[in-house]
């Protein structure tokens, strides 16, 4: 054989243990979550307080980002458990089959599939900068159908749901409140207004309310509430049609029985003890028996009427797809 | 006629060039012949308009050059290392400058000067498909065609080959001949100055060793700088060759 | 001969099975994606997506600024470039350019789109200070300031470097010749610089093509492909699908890049001597190109400004005195050292094995006299690499090493970013290659060398500057990337961009800023190193004895 023959099989055998071997599995749980950093440190502190103390490592991604890799890497992503927005858990589940039941613990108010349960859940609001809005002498909105007046033309900012599922929630609002035909209307109109600041990231309006770049901007509303409690001129609102909320979920991947079975209780303990403390950040109640804080909880929080599958988002998306178009012209 | 007057240039502390003074006819061909660190390349670079002097004047029939911008001296030349443009043939190189100023050659008269310097087949080919010989030629082809007043040469046989060198050495003689051109020849090898020129200008740490004709420097040596580094070295090379013959003819 | 010819093949097979399994296998998984569809392949899917108003407008758009901030880039680089070796500007003023013309390079792309937010927003640094908004910032204006910055370092690093391989004795010539100063211009630096012209010109074109950081922040409603990709590929319903579709047609100009590269590939110009003669100093033009130059550097240092002014304000535009609670915020934060390690190591290990790989690859293709196809095939790698938006990059190599024993590892980060930033090291080292006396191999072999031994004595001396600036390119890259890796850090190999990109999710701009200066401040130290060593070993003194 020659040298030259040599070399090919050498790199060959290469890749083949490359792609061939099994990986090797870590001694620590690993956790990706999409979560805030708030909702991070419950989670942290829940399990150093009770006995997982450097048993697990806790990765924070992106919400697209995380979403590409669960539904990209599927089974062999590297994390153990994942908390994560519920309807993309659920589109990774039926695409992947990668997340074992869990165990049965408390009821979550939602019906939800057993693959995973609630750890907290969002909602969007109005939120508003008080300097700006000042400035610009505008009205404060009071609901959301008031941004398609003319009069915030060029003052806010939103969300495209195309980009980030924050944007789902303004399509919600709208379509539950108003129905599919007028919110349509409104959405074209309210675009016009965003005009150049429709955004991809969910949380591109609230930087562009920080930034005085506009007025006005439809967020996440425990966001708006910490900016306001680091005494920055930002302020939110509960609009009238209500706080539509989306759920993240907590889901264990399936992996040897030993780790399973630790993943899995760590899960739990997350949920059973994290929810307490979850609640005063976030404070929707996502299972029974729970109650938020009526200081700080929002005027009306509202699920829509229909599950929120991917099919609905689908739904929407090409109906806020239409509205863009219709918004440029 | 080129002329120049107790010319200066020092850079720094350092004297390059002092006190040179000299004249030459026009048609003539004049070496430059030196060791490195002489002072010929910064007086080259002074001739040509590269180096602003210190002190001193040049003259070129008559005329002050002194303080003209390169281009406008009526001075040429061919660098050693020939310098063409190596994205063009070598028939574009040749006419380059021409076709800045069509009005210096006719037509004609640059078809003879291909002709002349034998450049005929090549004018289609590479600069890279050309050898040394050939390269030296087109630039001085493409120099030729401005018809300067004065043409200056940089090492121009360093390159070359023995034949080669010879049948340019002839070229040099004709071309100046022909076209009663003034070319100075900056050299560091004695035998080819003494061969190739009407006179030699001996440089010895920026001041002028001797200036004459190559018998009047082979017969009277003006300085002990002159006899023993430069005649010397003809010396060796003819007791070589003569080595080569056996003693017989000795 | 033949022995010379074995070692080449070596390499070349290295080179070879490298980009079949990172480059080629990736992709290939991802674009099988656009014309299968649960394991049916047909091509409704791509008739699907192209047939999308979206879809069509993004392209247009695209091609329309990537278009123009190519031309631009590619000019005001080659302007700066000139200046440095054309006239006799000060000294320390070439410093500045070099200085300054580099410095987008040493931060991430995320940062800027919002350093422009803060600079020339309703309340940005400018605004505060003039008092007025200098022009409507989002859509095309936006776009196209953020990718001017983006792209300048890049083609001016290509330029500079080409620049430096021109006999300047051909000016001295073409002034004797009488040239007129246009014709001069064109027959002295121009042509001999056409080439790398083009090469500028398609590598801005890339990356303004693909980048998605700058359109996310202030792309406004003027939609370009990359973000078009994005939305598919990561946006509410990631559709690998559609993704896939989008990343084919992107592809699409690369191929065009290719031929057009192998088309104009005889136009580069090789010098069989580079002189540095005097040039004759033209007093106007040295204030012409000092001016202008001093201008683009104000306005390239007028948007950067922000980035070290607000980690130090307490709260922008609201209450800006100064303070140090963003930074210490940031340095409190719990794995910052981790990540700063993992930074070090991915950057340092790529920096080795990249200019390795990007060396022998040149090699192969600028020195060995190896047969065209082969040639051709590592220049259309090159001109694939640039023109794949790391999205694609990383995407790819999630399906490829999901499972395998590099998934999550440094070492997939590494053959990540070797490949994906595999373009302009090699182009620059293949330029150098190019102007490089073609005997040297040659000579070094009849002077008893082995092949490496020329490698070692001759070829990699009198290309060490280039090498120390491939070295940094690549250091500085993986830096600042984050398109691919985002999908490929694992919990452990975190690094500082990746957390750059989870502060944004929060939308904590001081601490991104003080990351981003993180991140300035190391490559400025490479930079500087590189800088040193480079004059310690130059090259110069290898063509300058010669002569």
């Amino acid at each position: 054989m020659s040298k030259l023959n040599k070399i090919i099989v050498v790199i060959i055998l290469l890749a083949c243990t490359l792609s061939g071997c099994a990986k090797k599995e870590s001694s620590k749980v690993i956790i990706y979550s999409n979560a805030d950093e708030e909702a991070q440190e419950v989670i942290k502190q829940v399990l150093d307080e009770n006995g997982f103390k450097n048993k697990y490592i806790l990765q924070a991604y992106g919400t697209n980002e995380l979403g590409g890799k669960l539904l990209g890497e599927g089974i062999d992503v590297e994390a153990d458990i994942v908390t994560m927005s519920s309807y993309y858990i659920d589109s990774a589940q039926s695409e992947n089959k990668m997340f074992v039941n869990l165990d049965e613990s408390v009821a979550p108010l939602e019906q939800t599939p057993k693959y995973r349960t609630p750890l907290l859940a969002i909602e969007g609001s109005l939120i508003i900068n008080t300097k700006e809005l000042e400035e610009a002498n505008l009205p404060v909105p009071t609901s959301i159908k008031d941004l398609a007046k003319p009069v915030y033309k060029d003052h806010i900012s939103i969300v495209d749901m195309a980009g980030s599922s924050t944007g789902w929630l303004l399509v919600q609002t709208l379509i539950d409140t108003y129905g599919e035909k007028e919110a349509e209307d409104l959405l074209v109109k309210i675009m016009r207004n965003a005009g150049p600041h429709l955004e991809s990231s969910g949380s591109g309006p609230l930087k562009k309310v920080r930034a005085g770049e506009v007025a006005i901007g439809f967020g996440l509303r425990h966001q708006a509430v910490a900016d306001k409690k680091e005494g920055l001129p930002i302020d939110f609102v509960d609009p009238k049609e209500g706080n539509y909320a989306l759920t993240e979920s907590i889901v264990v991947v399936k992996r040897s029985d030993k780790k399973t079975k630790l993943a899995k209780e760590m899960a739990k303990c997350i949920v059973e003890k994290g929810r307490v403390k979850l609640i005063e950040n976030y404070p929707i109640p996502v299972y029974e028996n729970e109650k938020a804080d009526p200081e700080k909880v929002s005027k009306q929080t509202k699920q829509y009427t229909k599950p929120l599958t991917i099919d609905l988002l689908q739904k929407h998306l090409d109906l806020s797809e239409k509205c863009r178009i219709e918004a440029r012209e | 006629m080129l002329t120049l007057n107790n010319l200066y240039k020092s850079y720094g502390d350092n004297t390059v060039l002092e006190d040179i003074s000299l004249s030459i006819n026009n048609g003539e061909i004049v070496s430059i012949l030196g060791s490195s660190g002489s002072g010929k390349t910064t007086l080259l670079n002074c001739l040509l308009g590269l180096v602003e002097i210190d002190a001193g004047t040049i003259e070129l029939d008559g005329k002050d050059i002194t303080h003209l911008p390169i281009e406008k001296r009526g001075l040429n030349i061919v660098f050693q290392d020939y310098a063409l443009f190596p994205h063009l043939s070598a028939g574009r190189n040749i006419v380059y400058g021409w076709r800045n100023n069509p009005s210096v050659s006719t037509q004609e008269e640059v078809d003879d000067l291909i002709d002349l310097l034998d450049l005929r087949e090549h004018l289609d080919k590479e600069i890279h498909e050309l050898s040394g010989g050939q390269k030296q030629r087109v630039a001085l082809a493409r120099t030729l065609t401005l018809k300067p007043k004065v043409l200056l040469l940089d090492e121009p046989l360093s390159a070359l080959d023995g034949v080669i060198k010879e049948s340019i050495k002839d070229t040099i003689k004709q071309i100046s001949e022909e076209f009663k051109l003034t070319t100075i020849i900056v050299t560091h090898d004695p035998e080819e100055a003494l061969t190739l020129s009407d006179k030699v200008l001996i440089l010895d740490g920026g001041k002028i060793a001797q200036y004459g004709t190559p018998q009047e420097i082979i017969e009277k040596p003006a300085t002990k700088f002159v006899e023993n580094f430069i005649l010397h070295q003809l010396h060796i090379k003819r007791d070589n060759i003569l080595k080569l013959f056996g003693d017989q003819h000795v | 001969m033949f022995k010379r010819n074995h070692e080449l093949k070596l390499i070349y097979i290295f080179i070879f099975a490298l980009f079949a399994i990172f480059l080629f296998y990736p992709l290939v998984l991802v674009l099988m994606r656009a014309i299968q569809t649960n394991g049916v392949i047909s091509l409704d899917n791509i008739v699907k997506v192209i047939s999308k108003e979206r879809f069509v407008t993004s392209l247009s758009n695209s091609f329309l600024i990537a278009s123009i901030t190519a031309l631009l880039s590619t000019g005001i680089a080659f302007f700066l470039a000139y200046t440095i070796h054309f006239t006799s500007v000060p000294k320390w003023f070439k410093k500045l350019i070099n200085l300054v013309a580099t410095m987008p390079m040493l931060m991430p792309t995320i940062t800027y789109g919002f350093a422009i937010i803060y600079t020339f927003g309703k309340q940005g640094v400018f605004t505060k200070i003039f008092g007025f908004q200098p022009f409507n910032l989002y859509g095309f204006n936006g776009l196209l300031i953020g990718y001017l910055i983006y792209t300048l370092p890049i083609a001016f690093v290509l330029i500079k470097n080409t620049m430096t391989y021109i006999d300047k004795k051909q000016f001295l010539v073409s002034i004797l010749m009488g040239d007129s100063p246009l014709r001069r211009f064109f027959h002295t630096v121009f042509r001999p610089l056409a080439y790398t012209l083009v090469i500028a010109f398609i590598q801005t074109f890339f990356l303004s093509f693909t980048d998605f950081g700058i359109p996310a922040a202030i792309g406004g409603q003027f939609e370009v492909i990359a973000s078009t990709l994005y939305n598919q590929m990561l946006g509410s319903i990631p559709n690998f699908h559609n993704g896939a579709v989008i990343s084919l047609v992107m592809l699409i100009p690369s191929i065009v890049a290719v031929l057009v590269v192998r088309k104009i590939e005889k136009m580069n110009v090789r010098y069989e001597n580079i002189s540095d003669v005097m040039l004759p100093e033209v007093k106007k033009k040295n204030w012409f190109c000092g001016i202008v130059s001093a201008c683009i550097m104000l306005g390239v240092v007028s948007v950067f400004a922000v980035i070290f002014i607000l980690p130090f304000v307490k709260e922008w535009p609201y209450d800006i005195s100064f303070s140090f609670v963003h930074v210490i915020e940031t340095f409190q934060s719990a794995n910052l050292l981790d990540v700063v390690k993992n930074s070090f190591i991915v950057a340092i290990a790529t920096a080795v094995c990249g200019t390795i790989v990007s060396y022998v690859a040149a090699i192969i293709s600028a020195r060995g006299k190896m047969p065209k196809l082969i040639r051709g095939s590592i220049d259309f790698v090159s001109t694939l690499t640039n023109a794949l938006p790391g999205m694609v990059v990383g995407i790819g190599f999630m399906f490829a090493f999901k499972g395998t024993n590099i998934q999550n590892t440094y070492i997939i980060l590494i053959i990540c970013n070797v490949v994906h930033f595999f373009s302009t090291p090699y182009v620059m080292i293949k330029n150098a290659f190019m102007k490089m006396n073609l005997s040297f191999e040659t000579t070094g072999r009849l002077l008893g060398d082995s092949w490496f031994g020329t490698l070692r004595k001759v070829m990699i001396p009198c290309s060490i500057s280039t090498v120390f600036e491939m070295f940094s390119y690549y250091f500085i890259n993986s830096m600042v990337t984050i398109s691919a890796i985002i999908f490929l850090v694992g919990a452990e190999t975190g690094v500082i961009t990746t957390k750059i990109k989870e502060l944004q999710h929060f939308a904590k701009f001081a601490d991104i800023f003080v990351l981003s200066l993180l991140i300035f401040i190391a490559n400025i130290i490479m930079k500087t190193l590189m800088n040193h060593l480079t004059k310690k070993e130059s090259e110069k003194r290898y063509y300058v004895e010669a002569k």
